[in-house]
């Protein structure tokens, strides 16, 4: 879960805020589990919403622009890219983003939210997390270059 | 599910195998964390202050403002009779009757009683005016 908190959080410092803060939520309210869905599940989500929280705080999460033109193929990035990456190189591509790409991004490609549910979360649009994902990509694709790995 | 491409799932399962351990030193923020909420609200304080501090001096306080406030009997009733007794006084002073003047009575008054200066003592008896 401390890799998770790291993704969200650009300083070590603050992913483990995140941390403490939501094992503490966790053992507070573990009586609410239920056996619905899996423990590690449970515990991610907290973890998650914590993270969030700590970037509201900080007013991180305020500037998202939407786009009126989304072509997909302008951040499609080819799968040989991510064959050799390291895990090292991944903390940088995401320290890289600014930080409503980097939480959209997390949100939708590794944690696998819908684009509806990370609009409720983030309380924006639809069509602004959409935006937000799209330029991240971009913005990963040029990272993925500088690092030397084959994006196009 | 999301959506995603052959290069989502693979940034995916690469960034969900990560691991980042945590450390004593946020064990122990957990735990004092943990203890404190244990040990229920008495136990927060705010710079050193506890609450049952707090209940002390407010209970203090409405103490000593009851006690300041409170009606003093002994003093109030005699301060505020004095001046009463007095109005009554001078009220029922106008109503009193005057005793008249002293008169020396003369032997031989017109109105017909016998006055004696000659008869002994014991056989005197008084006018019917000065009996009670």
């Amino acid at each position: 879960m401390g890799a998770v908190a790291r993704r969200y959080c650009r300083r070590d410092a603050d992913a483990d805020d995140v941390l403490v803060a939501g094992f503490f939520r966790v053992f507070d309210k573990i009586d609410t589990f239920s056996d619905t869905g899996s423990f590690e599940g449970w515990i991610r989500r907290i973890i998650v919403n914590e993270a969030l929280m700590l970037l509201r705080k900080k007013h991180a999460l305020r500037q998202a622009s939407e786009l009126t033109e989304v072509d997909p193929a302008s951040y499609a990035i080819p799968a040989a890219a991510t064959e050799r990456l390291a895990e090292q190189d991944i903390l940088d591509l995401l320290d890289g983003m600014p930080t409503g790409y980097r939480t959209i991004f997390n949100l939708y490609v590794i944690e696998g939210y819908k684009h509806r549910e990370i609009a409720e979360m983030l309380d924006i649009s639809i069509n602004t997390s959409k935006s937000q994902l799209i330029l991240a990509k971009k913005r990963l694709r040029e990272l993925l270059e500088k690092l030397g790995y084959p994006a196009r | 599910m999301s959506k995603l491409d052959s290069f989502d799932r693979q940034f995916r399962r690469t960034a969900r195998g990560m691991r980042r351990p945590a450390g004593p030193q946020q064990w122990d923020r957990i735990e004092q964390l943990l203890s404190r909420r244990q040990s229920g609200p008495a136990a927060v304080s705010w710079m050193g202050v506890r609450p049952w501090m707090v209940a002390a001096v407010v209970l203090l306080v409405a103490g000593f403002a009851a006690f300041t406030q409170l009606p003093r009997p002994a003093q109030d009733t005699v301060l505020a009779q004095r001046p009463e007794s007095v109005e009554d006084l001078a009220l029922t002073a106008t109503t009193f009757p005057r005793i008249p003047d002293y008169t020396p009575v003369s032997e031989g008054r017109p109105d017909g009683e016998v006055i004696s200066r000659s008869e002994p003592r014991g056989q005197l008896t008084p006018a019917p005016k000065y009996r009670f």
